[in-house]
């Protein structure tokens, strides 16, 4: 009992906060759920859940501020919850910090993926595996940071600055979700234009440089409406 | 709704409404008021008897009016007319002008009488083409409705009997039974889901000019991404993406045209009668971005084919048309008009060696070609 990973849900929907609970109890997980965001702020604080899985719509305050007060201070993997037409939505709390989201109406098998990949995030990034050795690397796709080379099997790949750039950053980020606005302005400067097209262009070119075929993309995926995400091999 | 429709259509006399202001109008009335002053004083000046000069003025008035918004446009430039009658007569027929005589009341009266009585048919007429297209649209919507209602009903009906079966009897039914029973459930969500997914993506249209808000997508991300979309929910189906050498990129709502592309993958699950193989292309042609879903499965049979766009009507019964409806149901219509909306067309055929093909074609509308080659550097 101890031993189980603590999660938290925000859910003002009775129904749906039931199915999750019963089924993370069912898969070894201590479930406790907030129906609105006060009480989800004073639970977070005082449980600190090891993963909170939040839906945007609450009845007293938006999500979004949840995240945002949440990010303040801890670090704890937000899995959002949203409807599939809010794009908007979900590309602000990416930006605000959350760790991943997944859309209504899911599985409970989708969920359970999620959730074990953010508590594995959470404990990598606590021990800095990001770069110990200087090397990314996901099935057959190597990105070496300390001497900016990429590998696709034993070839090496031959990208632009900016494509290593972009490459190296979502590697760098595996597993998570990079919005437009973020990698443009990690590239470009604080100052960019959000110019979607010359990070689509890079893309375009890093696929055709990478993938076996672009169109059916094994390494970079597509968030359409959002952004860009490295596979981390799950 | 209804009190919005009285709002908006029936009380429409405020101040504002009346004597609405419009840079097109304005340049409409000076415009021709201008040319009707010209060809009046080339008349006049002719030694042209007043009365044509006159009929010519209210013919311009009338023009004005009908083609102006309001009554303001009409009432100045018949003010303007009158005064212009008025001085061309006395100028050119050398009477003397005498403020008291009533003739030169007379055009003012008959003239703006003109023009406020043509304002009033215009407006009145303008008033039912809105109405018109209100009531039409009112129409879609509700025949959409109807058509949804009656595709939600059938599944809601078995969940909610399947699961009251279990719930009622879960101590007298096998496990195999249960189990079966709640699959159906499960199925039967999976279902509703994609159904309401589609309902939500025809909220995305706007109502009022059926334009949805585009920006401009990778085609070949949009087109990966509802493939692997579709490879989740079905892993067994094959299928095979080809995208051009070149960058494509679209204006679109990548949420929609990922929709329809998902929507038109299924359909081949259901419809086709099993098809190995389903090859997605993307090509360019001219203008426009054409996309094309093939299969090589049984293909679209003649009856269906002819009614494959419309919007299904709930009201035929016979069993055909009971098959279009749990397949294609509200689906083709609504891509059709997504489709449309982002100004392309959308085309199924039978293909030669079995199999069908459905095809849309988006517009590039001009929008810059990027080289693909090109690092893109940032200045």
């Amino acid at each position: 009992m101890s031993n189980r990973p603590t999660i938290l849900i925000v859910e003002d929907e009775i129904s749906i906060s039931n199915f999750i609970c019963s089924m993370l109890s069912a898969n070894n997980y201590n479930a406790i759920a907030a129906k609105d965001g006060k009480s989800a702020l004073e639970m977070i604080a005082s449980y600190c859940p090891e993963v909170i899985i939040l839906d945007l719509c609450l009845p007293d305050i938006n999500g979004t501020e949840i995240i945002k007060s949440v990010r303040k201070w801890s670090q704890i993997p937000i899995i959002v919850v949203s409807a599939r037409h809010h794009e908007k939505d979900k590309v602000e709390a990416f930006d605000l910090g959350a760790d991943d989201y997944i859309t209504k109406p899911f599985g409970s098998a989708e969920l359970l993926a999620r959730i074990r990949t953010a508590i594995r995030h959470a404990n990598n990034a606590a021990s800095t595996t990001l770069s110990q050795d200087g090397v990314f690397s996901v099935h057959n796709l190597t990105v070496d940071f300390d001497k900016r080379r990429v590998w696709v099997g034993n070839k090496e790949v031959h990208l632009t600055q900016n494509e290593y750039k972009i490459v190296a950053l979502l590697s760098k980020h595996a597993g998570r979700v990079l919005t437009y606005s973020f990698i443009i302005k990690t590239l470009w400067g604080p100052h960019a234009k959000c110019e979607n097209q010359i990070l689509r262009v890079n893309m375009a070119n890093i696929r055709r440089k990478i993938e076996e075929n672009p169109a059916e993309p094994v390494y970079i995926i597509t968030e359409v409406g959002v952004g860009y995400r490295m596979s981390d091999g799950e | 709704m209804d009190g919005d429709f009285h709002m908006r259509y029936k009380n429409i006399k405020t101040l504002k409404d009346l004597f609405p202001f419009s840079l097109k109008d304005l340049l409409i009335m000076t415009f021709l008021e201008t040319v009707t002053l010209v060809v009046g004083f080339i008349l006049i000046y002719n030694n042209e008897n007043i009365v044509f000069v006159t009929s010519i003025f209210v013919l311009s008035v009338v023009l004005i009016s009908r083609l102006t918004h309001g009554y303001f446009y009409g009432a100045f430039s018949s003010v303007l007319s009158a005064v212009a009658i008025n001085i061309f007569y006395y100028e050119f027929s050398m009477t003397q002008y005498n403020m008291l005589s009533l003739n030169n009341y007379f055009p003012f009266v008959c003239i703006i009488s003109v023009s406020i009585i043509t304002c009033n048919l215009t407006n009145q007429m303008r008033e039912k083409e809105k109405i018109h297209a209100w009531t039409e649209r009112e129409r879609i919507k509700s025949d959409f409705l109807l058509s949804i209602s009656h595709d939600l009903r059938t599944p809601l009906t078995s969940i909610l009997g399947a699961n009251s079966t279990v719930l009622e009897n879960f101590d007298t039914l096998s496990k195999e039974q249960m189990i079966s029973l709640l699959k159906n459930v499960n199925d039967e969500s999976l279902w509703l889901i994609r159904m309401i997914e589609n309902i939500l993506s025809v909220t995305r249209i706007d109502s009022k000019d059926a334009k949805v808000s585009k920006k401009c997508e990778a085609v070949e991300e949009i087109v990966s991404e509802a493939v692997r979309i579709f490879k989740k929910r079905f892993p067994s189906q094959a299928v095979t993406v080809k995208v051009p050498q070149e960058l494509l990129l679209v204006p679109m709502d990548a949420i929609l045209i990922e929709q329809v592309l998902i929507n038109l993958l299924e359909n081949v699950i259901k419809h086709s009668g099993g098809s190995d193989i389903i090859t997605v292309t993307v090509s360019r042609e001219d203008d426009y971005a054409v996309f094309e879903v093939l299969d090589n499965g049984g293909g679209i049979s003649a009856d269906v084919f002819s009614r494959l766009f419309e919007n299904k009507s709930r009201h035929k019964k016979d069993e055909v048309d009971n098959n279009i409806e749990k397949s294609f149901g509200i689906g083709l219509s609504v891509w059709m008009s997504i489709i449309k909306a982002h100004g392309g067309t959308m085309q199924a055929e039978n293909r030669k060696n079995g199999g069908a093909t459905f095809r849309f074609r988006l517009p590039f509308k001009g929008e810059e070609k990027y080289e693909q080659q090109a690092d893109y550097t940032y200045s």
